[in-house]
């Protein structure tokens, strides 16, 4: 029986993004099953621990809600490693370009963002274990994940009183991406292109929403 | 084998200054820090060496143990595709078709060369999702108390602040023109050169003329850089999703063979950035009953390497075949 939950998890370093709830429990359940993200077809994910909207075109969990307090700038850089090609490259390169093409070095800016309260909090309604279950392995959150951003300390998962239009809308405001059909939302609801169900990066399902703002 | 996530928590000592610079400032360079909220609701700046970096440096290490399993490092023979691949994880080229990658070249891909299943990359214009999420090694001081484990905070003893970690060094590149007995060295039109550049210094220096000053000054060049001193130690968490005993064998190999001879940041031509664990505690992180237990950072289990090379050995000739035509 689906329960209205309220999911947060509690961060110990600063984080790039916040995925959605959907997307977040998506990945851990391909995993699971061993799905690698862009090889082989994509196989479509009907078994997470969440309640489908009425219309049945997407799962009824919120996006991340979380203020950010401070941003903190950041770097991403490569360089060409040169010595190594000295050493192993092969003898009939002699001449490597790294201004520009495939070689090219850089040194790209961007930031990180440190959350109020350390806090990302999710709205779903859902089955409590087995949401529970698939955030235990969830370590880090968003992007760049692999050089630790977005560590999460620890998950928390409880019930909630609901309100009306839980866990998507909140006084007219949506919560996630909805249909533009949806009711109940604002008019003046922002709308933009988002893809509604995961896999989120299969972009070519994207379609007219209204979105948080 | 299915999903473990294997995580280790390693207290990282400096053997010698590091120099690890996020930018420099007319002649000063400063070290990386980090923002940290203190527990009153005020930031602190903490000196912490980057998870890029560090993840970078297990890469390398990965690709070395790798082309030593599969006796490449003698060749001379990589291509540039394939050297970006393993040293820098390679990138989407554009070319060829991107469309239909199968699940089944994926797992050959990963089989012939292991790390590139934990660490991910470009591989056949496709980018291949890695499995290794390396943290910032933060300094253990006074004001990162909250975000350092437990263990490291008994372990590692009284702590100072992060000020106190961080010490201002000199270096000057002289000017061998300067020096007379090196002068004596120039053959006869650098040295009427230089004893022009000297004479139009000394005149710009008594009339005050900026611009001249300028122009005649000599190429000596004073700098100032800071670095976390010697002694310092850090709190480092590396983690991996294995799927099999060979990732978590290659996984094993690449962090031991970091820390055998692990240097980071700049300056390491003057010695500095040496770094040696200290200690460290492994667990699963998806099996809860496991507790975090000790474990020696330099050999992480008992056959450390084993498979890992076993399994490159035995497929040393796909593989180089693989890194001849590999798009990266």
């Amino acid at each position: 029986m689906p329960s209205p939950l309220v999911v947060r998890a509690k961060l110990r370093s600063p984080a790039v993004s916040f995925p959605p709830l959907d997307a977040l429990l998506g990945a851990m359940v391909a995993e699971e099953r061993g799905l690698v993200a862009g090889f082989g077809p994509v196989v479509p994910i009907d078994d997470l621990p969440l309640e489908r909207s009425v219309c049945g075109r997407f799962w009824l969990a919120s996006e991340a809600i979380a203020e950010t307090e401070l941003y903190e700038p950041r770097f991403v850089n490569r360089r060409f490693p040169i010595a190594e090609f000295q050493m192993l490259g092969e003898g009939g390169s002699r001449k490597i370009d790294i201004a520009s093409g495939v070689n090219r070095s850089y040194r790209i800016p961007t930031r990180v963002m440190h959350v109020d309260g350390d806090t990302v909090t999710w709205y779903a309604l859902g089955e409590e274990g087995r949401v529970r279950e698939l955030l235990g392995r969830v370590t880090h959150l968003g992007k760049r994940r692999g050089v630790g951003r977005g560590g999460v300390a620890s998950w928390g998962v409880e019930t909630i009183e609901p309100w009306e239009g839980f866990p998507v809308l909140h006084e007219g405001r949506p919560l996630r991406a909805l249909p533009v059909d949806w009711p109940g939302v604002a008019s003046d609801a922002r709308r933009a292109h988002r893809v509604l169900s995961p896999p989120l990066w299969e972009h070519r399902r994207a379609e007219l929403c209204v979105v948080p703002s | 084998m299915t999903l473990d996530i294997k995580a280790y928590e390693i207290m990282l000592e400096a053997i010698t200054p590091i120099a690890h610079h996020e930018g420099t400032y007319g002649n000063h360079a400063t070290v990386f820090r980090r923002k940290l909220r203190q527990a009153d609701g005020s930031w602190a700046s903490v000196p912490f060496v980057t998870g890029d970096t560090l993840r970078h440096k297990l890469r390398e290490a990965a690709a070395w143990a790798f082309l030593d399993a599969a006796g490449l490092l003698a060749d001379g023979t990589l291509s540039e595709a394939a050297l970006r691949l393993l040293f820098n994880g390679g990138m989407v080229s554009g070319n060829g078709d991107s469309s239909a990658i199968k699940l089944d070249a994926y797992r050959e891909m990963v089989d012939l060369v292991p790390p590139l299943g934990i660490l991910g990359g470009c591989a056949g214009n496709r980018v291949i999702p890695g499995r290794l999420t390396v943290e910032d090694a933060l300094l253990i001081c006074r004001e990162s108390e909250m975000l350092v484990p437990e263990w490291m905070l008994k372990e590692g003893g009284p702590r100072d602040t992060a000020r106190a970690h961080i010490e201002i060094a000199q270096r000057v590149r002289m000017d061998s023109s300067l020096d007379p007995s090196k002068a004596r060295l120039l053959g006869e039109g650098a040295a009427a050169k230089v004893k022009g550049r000297l004479r139009k210094s000394e005149e710009a220096a008594e009339t005050g003329d900026a611009i001249a000053t300028t122009e005649a000054k000599s190429s000596m060049m004073p700098r100032t850089f800071e670095t976390v001193a010697a002694g310092s130690r850090f709190a480092w968490r590396v983690e991996a999703r294995c799927i099999s005993e060979l990732d978590v064998d290659t996984f094993h190999t690449m962090v031991a063979a970091f820390l055998s001879n692990a240097t980071i940041g700049g300056k390491g031509g003057t010695g500095h950035g040496r770094i040696r664990a200290i200690a460290a505690k492994g667990l699963t992180v998806n099996r809860p009953s496991e507790r975090l237990e000790a474990v020696d950072a330099l050999s992480l289990s008992a056959k450390l390497g084993e498979v890992f090379r076993g399994h490159v050995k035995a497929r040393a000739e796909k593989a180089r075949e693989f890194l001849r035509q590999v798009d990266a």
